[in-house]
């Protein structure tokens, strides 16, 4: 065990180590460069091995798992488009794809209009009482998406009719004078996943919260004021004046959310496993690679996410630069 | 000011090497815990099992360790599908490896890195021998035996409350139609007889594996997991028919439908301990009873008991549904990992494990009594009697089947979403489509 630990340590000075060196040395080097050159080669000195290191980490691993899409399940035989067939004829994956789709839609949006309600609401509270508020509602953040999935199974949790309903959401049916239901597997208008939804709409919300709270904050006062003096009502003022200012972090903290809920995995597999029908991309994924062992039509299955995020990056990227160019 | 170039050169030249002996001192540090194929008198063995069962094996090992002069480090894992093949195709593969499903196993002996354990100088046909009939086949393919039990479980264990269950004069059934019987009268008497959840699906293809193994016998058993009968064959169809007739009509199970889908395996016995029993009888492998409440527990003999789930007529083979744990290894070359393997595919290993009641010996000699209780001793000699060892097929079929479609289909089935026929037919038709696809 200390074995083990003083491995690990000198792993980590080990590898601190070295990258000090290497900056150190391509630093010496560039320095015996001639100035014109030393000033071109600079800035890359240093940001040249980040961009090698996402390269390795990051786009070499992407572009193999395009790869791997076109060949068979354990990679040695090319198949054409054959994953990808299968997938479209799929029913078990359309399902999925449209709870992904719901997912993305339902989440993002409440998370972000829930966050601004909050930070407008709190805002108008004593100094003391926005804290209170805000802290509690962020707190959420800090728990991880197993364990909320964990204390939310307790909330959805079904006990046989007649005995002690655990589940708190079953107890308040029990006492209305109704029958325990079990929540999770209720495939009516999609209400199993819009249960597993607001799991991660209630971790998320304090993050849209804190963003967009400081956003408001930021609008000028006199811009409101100007609004109140030349008549409008709080309403008008709210949506003329306070939001055009803020649209820029609210927009950022939708596309945020957003691509964190393309990934979403956890709550899904900790709760219903993707049964009845709640599966979503990731979830299937992990599901077909480490269950199935079937890498081709796992690859095809995240190469499809890929796919569907990239129109996400590029509207994000594209407005950050025109907000840059309007500064 | 400058220095001259060849002074500049010089310094790269060293920092440079520098850098290198550091990188490569970094990665030695980093993979020597692994541990290499052979050699330095050191056995790692990854396995999935941890708690009760890994502190007993840790003290039986030492046992083995002392005796046979080998230093042997087990290293538990709770994502042993994940971490195992990553290990192997890095090249960083453990001595041994215990299995908990063969699936995995045999994927790996068809990309060539488990080894024939007779080519590493294994005793193969003594511990074939040994063990529980059946069991090595399992673990067999082509004829060349690739694993070999460390542990054994029954599934075919019906378990009820004893003192309630025979106070209300409830017998253990024989047959399937006494089965049907006293599940009519436990029923009659305003109880529902049984408790059962289908959790994500296994529990589910376990009850039909059951009837498969029984209406089909192991030969028919053997095909259906080979898939040389369809999966909607009338075989099937009749053993899933049987299971219907004892769990899924009306009032059969506490809790009704909605218990079915709802209960997980660890709360689904839940009902044999209220008092009076909501439930009294619940089929599960020897394994639940470390999920029972801790006051049973504390005197299993006492507070319950179990019989065969019965063959179909009474006289019929005695059929036991169960699995276990595999030992493979890697390297032939590696004669203290053989050794090692030699040790504990033995009757006269698990004289620790067996007092914790988590871990069965497959070894039919094995002395019954060094078991924690005398339910577990029951439950041991229940195995090695068997007359027919169905090891569970789920397991054995191919993961996008057994762990997949398989589960899946159970749930919707035994949950009402789908009728039998529809979804044996989906099942059957995602099976030909991957072999289609292969």
């Amino acid at each position: 065990m200390t074995f083990k630990i003083l491995n690990a340590l000198l792993a980590i000075i080990a590898g601190i180590g070295v990258s000090l060196a290497l900056y150190w040395v391509l630093n010496f080097v560039v320095e015996r460069l001639p100035e014109k050159w030393e000033a071109r080669l600079k800035p890359w000195v240093f940001i040249g091995p980040a961009i090698l290191l996402i390269a390795v980490i990051l786009i070499y691993p992407a572009i193999r798992t395009i790869i791997l899409s076109f060949f068979n399940r354990s990679g040695d035989t090319f198949v054409g488009l054959e994953n990808y067939a299968n997938l479209a004829t799929d029913t078990a994956f359309y399902t999925t794809l449209v709870n992904t789709l719901l997912w993305i839609i339902v989440v993002p949006v409440s998370a972000v209009i829930l966050g601004l309600l909050v930070a407008i609401l709190a805002d108008r509270l004593a100094p003391r009482g926005e804290k209170i508020t805000k802290s509690m509602i962020f707190m959420p953040m800090a728990i991880s998406m197993v364990g909320a999935s964990t204390i939310w199974g307790m909330i959805y949790d079904w006990n046989p009719p007649g005995t002690d309903q655990i589940g708190i959401l079953n107890a308040i049916v029990v006492a209305l004078g109704g029958e325990p239901q079990v929540w999770l597997q209720i495939q009516t208008l999609k209400l199993n996943s819009l249960l597993l939804m607001v799991i991660l709409i209630w971790l998320q919300v304090g993050y849209a919260m804190v963003l967009i709270s400081s956003a408001i904050k930021g609008v000028p006062e006199e811009t409101v004021e100007a609004a109140r003096i030349d008549g409008a009502n709080e309403v008008q003022a709210f949506f003329r004046i306070i939001v055009p200012q803020i649209w820029g972090t609210v927009t950022t903290v939708f596309v945020t959310i957003l691509i964190g809920v393309m990934k979403v995995f956890d709550i899904v597999y900790v709760t219903t496993n993707g049964l009845y029908g709640t599966n979503v991309i990731a979830n299937d994924f992990f599901v077909t690679l480490f269950q199935f062992y079937d890498s081709g039509r796992a690859s095809a299955i995240v190469v499809i996410l890929l796919i569907a995020v990239i129109p996400v990056m590029i509207y994000q990227v594209r407005r950050f630069r025109a907000e840059e160019a309007m500064k | 000011m400058r220095r001259s170039k060849a002074i500049s050169l010089g310094a790269i030249a060293a920092a440079t090497a520098l850098v290198a002996t550091a990188c490569a001192g970094g990665d030695g540090g980093g993979g020597s815990t692994g541990g290499g194929g052979g050699g330095g008198g050191t056995v790692e063995i990854v396995g999935a099992f941890s708690g009760e069962q890994q502190t007993g094996f840790e003290e039986d090992i030492a046992q083995v360790s002392e005796d046979l002069g080998i230093d042997i480090e087990y290293v538990s894992t709770n994502q042993f599908e994940v971490v195992l093949p990553s290990r192997v195709a890095g090249g960083n593969a453990p001595d041994i490896a215990i299995f908990p499903q063969p699936g995995l196993l045999k994927d790996l002996v068809a990309q060539g890195e488990i080894v024939a354990l007779a080519d590493a100088g294994v005793d193969v046909d003594a511990i074939t021998s040994a063990s529980v009939p059946g069991l090595v086949d399992t673990a067999t393919v082509d004829g060349t035996v690739y694993g070999v039990p460390y542990s054994v479980n029954g599934k075919s264990l019906v378990w009820y409350p004893s003192p309630q269950f025979e106070d209300a004069g409830y017998e253990a059934a024989t047959s399937y139609q006494g089965l049907v019987d006293l599940t009519d009268q436990i029923k009659a008497d305003g109880t529902a007889p049984w408790c059962f959840g289908v959790d994500v699906g296994w529990p589910g293809t376990d009850w039909l594996e059951e009837f498969v193994l029984r209406e089909g016998g192991p030969e028919v058993y053997q095909q259906w997991i080979a898939h040389e009968i369809p999966f909607n064959d009338p075989v099937i169809v009749k053993a899933a028919e049987d299971v219907a007739g004892l769990l899924l009509a009306d009032g059969n199970v506490y809790g009704g439908q909605q218990g079915i889908t709802a209960n997980t395996f660890d709360v689904a016995d839940d009902g044999l301990w209220t008092d009076p029993p909501s439930c009294y009888m619940h089929k599960q492998g020897n394994f639940i009873t470390s999920f029972f409440p801790e006051d049973v527990q504390a005197d299993l003999t006492a507070n319950t008991n179990f019989f065969r789930l019965p063959p179909i007529e009474e006289g019929d083979p005695a059929p036991m549904l169960g699995g276990g744990d595999y030992m493979a290894m890697f390297d032939t070359e590696n004669a203290d990992a053989a050794a090692v393997i030699e040790a504990i595919a033995s009757p006269d290993f698990g004289a620790n494990s067996a007092q914790t009641g988590a871990w069965l010996s497959p070894y039919v000699d094995f002395d019954k009594s060094l078991y924690a209780n005398e339910t577990l001793a029951n439950v041991a000699d229940l195995i090695y009697t068997s007359e027919v060892f169905g090891f569970d097929a789920s397991d054995q079929m191919p993961g996008q089947i057994g762990n997949g479609a398989f589960w899946t289909g159970m749930v919707e089935w035994m949950g009402g979403q789908k009728d039998l026929n529809t979804v044996l037919d989906e099942i059957e038709q995602q099976w030909a489509d991957l072999e289609a696809s292969q």
